[in-house]
């Protein structure tokens, strides 16, 4: 479980994360959104025992991070934004490197760990230094030294970013096989149709401040702060012009109408249709995406700059 | 402990096994060779001239004139040619090693991947810190055994006391090194860049090697005034021959050119006490020169020492008896280096 109370942290004055209340269950898979430098890799870096929070406290399985952090890495793994490794070696010997450093971790456990993360992350049998790899090849490294110690709680900083669709594939593939083993993983990213297809709950955060936290249906309900109904009408006939008070603006193509309206008002519509003997092949709400949600709620409405 | 040997075993084989370091070492050596031809080729000459005057000495059994019995050259003197390459190159090879341990990481972004796993921070810089003083050690002795196997090839076999005083030299030539290499590291630590941490050092390198013995020597000169003026005559001909003066006034002369040079040394001495070069000089030349005297040393700036024509051998400890004040800078200057990198990693915040 991950825990923060009133974390807080400040640069130069100014607050990168600002008193930011997050509690996440065993298990979920938690997508942590917000534009870029809104405080998410600070928040993981304080989750993570990398740097020290200013103002209050983070636990992970009720382990202060910041007065045990080394305990605290014994059972996480990270995967940091553009993660980096040693060039001069291969990711064999950069996971074996790391893998020194957990003391249960004797020299055929290291073996055996390694192998099976480097199939995981289909880098068995590439020989080569690690400084010829791709990105995504680096990303899928980073995937694999963070799942080392086979962690129940994982961190996932912008894991997805400079990835082809392939790469993107292959890390929401594996979040799926760890999502399916029981793990807890916190994911952050900027881009929302990425942490729409893969996590449970979801956190925004903007201006270091959570803005809302739930399931993906309670935050675009929350956020739907949207006055304007978009009901989409079409006929089997030709349109016939439809009026009513609450309508703002309707747009006519051939036999289907986009209206805008500060109702909904499709019990009308339909019954008008009707009156005047037109067939209806499709009346329906567009439902905002969470996209809309997401841009209106934290670039133009609340927390956006 | 396992931790920091872990570290410092990784961070040892990348130093060995990188192409900077071999390129550096092997440069080392070949110059290192060069300078031991020019040594051995002096001290071969030293010692056809001393054979000669040992001839004369049997020619003459009544005995010498004083000053004049001929003294056994040291093959230490090639060692001496070598100490002054070492000054530079050791310096270079260091600074190169430890210029981009930390800042190096921070741009790979590998010091996240690793800092995300159980390990201190101190462990991380301290086994940096010995993996680099580990490589120096090794480019060392590869010297060390290079230089005498060399020496021995050429027929030229060290006496048990200049066997010592070998490897004190090229003891005092590591400690010289771990001096740049943590100026280096303290660099690399406070360095946002790789490209700054190596302008931060080379400038620290040349101010503290070239410019501030050249401003303390500047310096001395325009605060001690102006040497003492001998009446009519230059200071080399009063010595040979009095030039004519009272032997009182010329004890007074003497008395005051010595307190004027006391002062231009005083002077200098401030400016380049913190300079491991100009201490190593020192103690180089106390190691590696058995004939020097107590006089002859002087602290920091090696440009101005005064040798007294004594030639009784000093022992290896009372060489190095003579010049603690240098080595304790030595030893002090890289411990002082490597706080202020420890003490700046330990509170860095790594994003």
């Amino acid at each position: 479980m991950i825990k923060t109370e009133n974390l807080t942290k400040v640069y130069n004055g100014k607050k990168a994360v600002d008193n930011l209340n997050l509690e996440i269950a065993e298990g979920d898979i938690f997508g942590f959104l917000g534009p870029n430098g809104a405080g998410k890799s600070t928040t993981i870096l304080m989750l993570v025992g990398m740097i020290e929070p200013t103002e209050g406290k983070c636990f992970i399985n009720d382990i202060e991070v910041a007065r045990n952090p080394l305990k605290v890495k014994e059972i996480i793994g990270y995967l940091p934004e553009n993660v980096g490794f040693y060039g001069n070696m291969t990711a064999e010997q950069n996971l074996d490197y790391f893998a020194r450093f957990y003391a249960t971790m004797d020299a055929n456990e290291r073996e055996k760990r390694i192998g099976e993360l480097l199939e995981l992350v289909q880098l068995d049998g590439v020989s080569q230094k690690v400084g010829g790899y791709s990105r995504g090849m680096t990303q899928r490294l980073g995937l694999a030294q963070a799942l080392l110690n086979n962690p129940g709680v994982i961190f996932l900083d912008e894991p997805t970013s400079n990835l082809d669709p392939e790469g993107v594939l292959q890390i929401r593939q594996t979040l799926k096989k760890l999502s399916d083993e029981g793990k807890t993983i916190f994911f952050s990213s900027h881009i929302l149709a990425e942490v729409a297809q893969v996590c449970k709950t979801i956190g925004i955060i903007s201006n270091g401040t959570l803005i809302e936290r739930g399931t993906l249906d309670e935050i675009k309900r929350k956020l739907d702060v949207r006055k304007i109904v978009k009901i989409i009408v079409e006929t089997t006939g030709d349109m016939p012009k439809i009026e009513h008070e609450n309508i703002i603006n309707v747009e006519y193509k051939g036999r289907k109408a986009v209206i805008e309206a500060k109702s909904d008002i499709r019990e009308y519509i339909s019954m008008y249709l009707l009156e005047n003997s037109i067939g209806i092949k499709e009346l329906r709400i567009e439902e905002p995406t969470l996209e809309d949600v997401f841009m209106e709620s934290v670039y133009k409405g609340k927390g956006g700059k | 402990m396992a931790g920091i040997s872990v570290v410092a075993k990784k961070e040892f084989f990348d130093h060995v096994m990188g192409k900077k370091f071999m390129v550096i070492l092997a440069i080392l050596m070949i110059i290192s060779l060069l300078a031991m031809q020019q040594g051995v080729e002096s001290y071969n000459k030293q010692l056809d001239s001393y054979k000669e005057r040992t001839a004369e000495v049997e020619e003459h059994p009544e005995g010498m004139p004083p000053g004049g019995m001929p003294e056994k050259p040291s093959m230490l003197f090639v060692f001496q040619m070598m100490s002054m390459l070492f000054g530079i190159l050791g310096a270079i090879l260091a600074i190169a090693i430890g210029f981009n341990l930390i800042s190096g990481e921070k741009e790979s972004g590998s010091l996240k991947s690793l800092l995300s796993h159980p390990v201190f921070r101190d462990t991380i810089i301290n086994g940096k810190a010995l993996g680099g003083m580990g490589a120096l050690a090794f480019a060392m002795l590869v010297m060390t055994l290079l230089s005498i196997g060399i020496l021995m090839m050429l027929g030229l076999m060290p006496t048990g006391d200049e066997f010592v005083r070998i490897l004190v030299f090229m003891g005092f030539t590591l400690l010289f090194m771990f001096s740049f290499f943590a100026i280096a590291l303290m660099c690399s630590t406070i360095a946002k860049n790789s490209t700054r941490a190596i302008t931060y050092t080379l400038v620290i390198f040349i101010v503290i090697s070239f410019v501030m013995p050249i401003a303390g020597s500047f310096v001395g000169m325009r605060l001690a005034g102006d040497m003492p003026e001998y009446p009519g005559m230059a200071r080399q001909e009063i010595n040979k021959s009095g030039g004519g003066i009272s032997e009182e006034e010329q004890a007074r002369i003497q008395e005051e050119f010595q307190e004027w040079w006391d002062k231009v040394i005083g002077v200098q001495e401030m400016f380049s006490i913190g300079d491991p070069k100009s201490n190593f000089e020192k103690v180089s030349s106390a190691v590696l020169n058995p004939g020097l005297q107590s006089s002859s040393v002087s602290f920091g700036s090696s440009s101005t020492t005064m040798i007294t024509g004594s030639r009784a051998e000093t022992s290896i400890f009372e060489a190095l008896g003579m010049v603690w004040k240098n080595l304790l800078v030595l030893l002090v200057f890289p411990v002082i280096m490597f706080a202020i990198a420890y003490v700046k990693f330990m509170r860095m915040d790594i994003r």
